[in-house]
């Protein structure tokens, strides 16, 4: 196949077409997979039911099994796989930077000082559901460590320079990172660093519909929000000169784009925890395909992301009877492979 | 009319713009890096900007092309003062090939200079405003000798040809004036001259950092010689590049003489100043 082939518009077109099959299989499938299998005609008689095509024959585990349970997890799935994937895009354009990911500006570390809070200490648990808390602490924890990271990069003029506001977030990661570690070993108590290690690694076990609609709102936020920017993200190729010599005023591009990849991003944390790999290798997969134009490339990232997500998850959830697998180490066990292949052949580093 | 059409139109009318600078000041820290530097590029007419490493050359283009404020003066294009113009409009107005523009991120060269439409395009991005785009791009692809290799990544291209294609991007701006900084670093002798005859060819205003003095008289029509972030000596090639002051500058030993086959002056040199001849 010739990689760039599928850079003119028919090419992109048939890409897009089947990246969105590939979507909907993968979810159909993922549908039926688990504890106990769903045959497809099954799960589609489910959802014909729902979607009010009448009083099917579905019994009550099955229907409790696919729209209960198994729908709003694979959608959470496909709206953190391409709020992830496409922030990551956005982010290593941004910053000129492969190495970028969607945790740049702190999100998970903060994230993770709300979580450990919640999980060791059980602060704010008085009453609440810890269920409940934990999202809150760690979107609440998410954003404060954004706002310091903002803070200490753009203390030297406003500017939100790359380097500058990589170093903070690194900063502002380990300083939460020691928070997080001391609270876990001096007063850890029973299985609280599994389930903070757990918790760091990520897990769409506990999506609901509620929960669920929250992350698709958000990543349709995302898309059409890093969409618009598309162009503009275009003129950082050549750097920070050229882009503001080709009229991009590249301070607010940077501000607006920094703080919108993480925003939704702690969104998908707060619900989902950091799940790694995702947000830094899937642009890089997807670059070779269909360039590096973002009008394609955000899109096409957030439909990779949001496969590789429903199958990690599916694989979480399936794997071991009784038991999930955290979803960060299997999206880094399918994808680090590709990736590799990847390199391999040249097409990639 | 085409882009090419238009600008040889312009040019034979002398409707190009000039670009001004007066009083141009630019600290870094406590450092001075322009010294209330005055400019005038003559519409239609390549100006060199010269001097040696550190006189301020960049600043100064980054001045001229509104990328950087100056801590005192005013630049002017055509009579208006480049900062009442808006980003975008700016960006229509001059465009600046810059000194190693590297990426690697793999755009073809067709990508490359469609970057340039950016500022025709409406402000999300959306492509329905700027309805020449395809054809100017199409167009300034044949006019830098890029059409062949449209479909080529960047990091398949030689050196030449990226400054080519870099030269493609500023010209899908469709500027007024056209500002270069050393454009012809790393180049070869070939492709060096080619790039820069390319660029006389075009007609538009421009205004070209350039490193060889060689170069500089033998494709430009004025020149502006920095040191210090001081102007030393400006006016015609001949008038200005006068050997006292290359002397001063450069110190070295050099002056303009006849060319011997063409009706133009050379530079010929004979070493540094006080040196062994």
């Amino acid at each position: 196949m010739s990689l760039r082939g599928a850079r003119g518009r028919t090419g992109l077109g048939l890409l897009a077409l089947g990246g969105l099959a590939v979507l909907v299989g993968s979810c159909a499938i993922a549908l039926g997979v688990g504890s106990v299998d769903v045959p497809v005609a099954r799960v589609l008689a489910v959802l014909a039911r729902r979607a009010g095509a009448g009083e099917l024959d579905v019994t009550l585990l099955e229907d409790q099994l696919v729209w209960q349970l198994r729908l709003p997890r694979i959608l959470g799935a496909v709206a953190v796989g391409a709020v992830l994937a496409s922030s990551g895009a956005v982010l290593q354009s941004l910053t000129r930077n492969d190495l970028a990911d969607p945790f740049l500006l702190g999100v998970s570390s903060g994230a993770g000082v709300g979580a450990v809070s919640v999980i060791v200490l059980g602060v704010g648990v008085g009453g609440l559901a810890a269920g409940a808390v934990l999202p809150a602490a760690a979107f609440a924890g998410a954003l404060a460590a954004l706002a310091a990271v903002l803070l200490v990069a753009s203390a030297g003029g406003g500017a939100l320079r790359p380097h500058r506001t990589v170093l903070a977030g690194v900063a502002v990661a380990h300083l939460c990172g020691a928070y997080t570690s001391v609270v876990v070993i001096m007063h850890g108590q029973g299985d609280a660093a599994r389930r903070v290690l757990a918790w760091t690694l990520g897990s769409l076990a506990g999506l609901r519909w509620g929960s669920a609609l929250v992350l698709v709102g958000a990543a349709v936020v995302a898309l059409v929000w890093f969409l618009a920017y598309a162009e503009r993200l275009d003129a950082f190729a050549f750097g920070e000169t050229s882009a503001r010599s080709l009229g991009v005023p590249v301070t607010a591009t940077r501000w607006v784009l920094m703080v919108g990849t993480a925003l939704v991003t702690a969104t998908t944390v707060a619900y989902a925890g950091a799940i790694g790999f995702v947000g830094l290798v899937v642009p890089h997969l997807v670059r070779p395909l269909v360039g590096s134009r973002h009008r394609a490339l955000l899109p096409a990232s957030a439909v990779a992301g949001a496969v590789l997500l429903v199958w990690a998850d599916t694989a979480a959830r399936s794997l071991v009877d009784g038991q999930e697998v955290p979803i960060g180490a299997l999206t880094a066990l399918i994808g680090v492979p590709v990736l590799v292949w990847l390199m391999a052949r040249r097409t990639v580093g | 009319m085409s882009h090419r059409e238009n600008c040889v139109h312009r040019a034979a009318h002398g409707d190009l713009l000039e670009v001004t600078a007066e009083g141009v000041t630019v600290r870094l820290g406590d450092r001075t890096v322009l010294d209330s530097v005055g400019l005038r590029a003559a519409g239609g007419r390549v100006t060199g900007l010269l001097g040696p490493n550190g006189s301020g050359k960049t600043t100064l283009l980054h001045v001229l092309a509104g990328l950087r404020r100056p801590d005192a003066g005013v630049v002017r294009v055509g009579g208006t003062d480049l900062r009442s113009l808006p980003d975008r409009r700016r960006a229509r107005t001059v465009a600046l090939v810059e000194q190693h523009a590297a990426t690697t991120v793999d755009l073809t060269v067709r990508e490359v200079v469609t970057l340039g439409r950016l500022p025709h395009r409406g402000r999300l991005g959306g492509a329905a405003r700027d309805t020449r785009g395809a054809d100017v791009v199409e167009e300034v692809l044949e006019m830098v000798g890029l059409a062949p290799l449209a479909e080529r990544l960047w990091g398949t291209l030689s050196g030449g040809e990226r400054q080519r294609a870099h030269l493609g991007r500023t010209l899908a701006q469709e500027p007024e004036v056209l500002l270069l900084d050393e454009p012809t670093n790393h180049l070869d002798l070939g492709q060096q001259l080619r790039f820069l005859s390319l660029v006389r060819e075009l007609g538009l205003t421009a205004v070209a950092a350039l490193h060889d003095l060689e170069l500089a008289a033998a494709f430009c029509d004025d020149v502006v010689v920095l040191d210090g972030g001081r102007v030393r000596g400006d006016g015609t090639v001949g008038d200005a590049l006068t050997a006292p002051l290359l002397g001063e500058v450069y110190g070295v030993e050099a002056s303009l003489a006849p060319h011997p086959r063409l009706p133009r002056q050379h530079l010929v040199w004979d070493g540094p100043s006080g040196g062994p001849r």
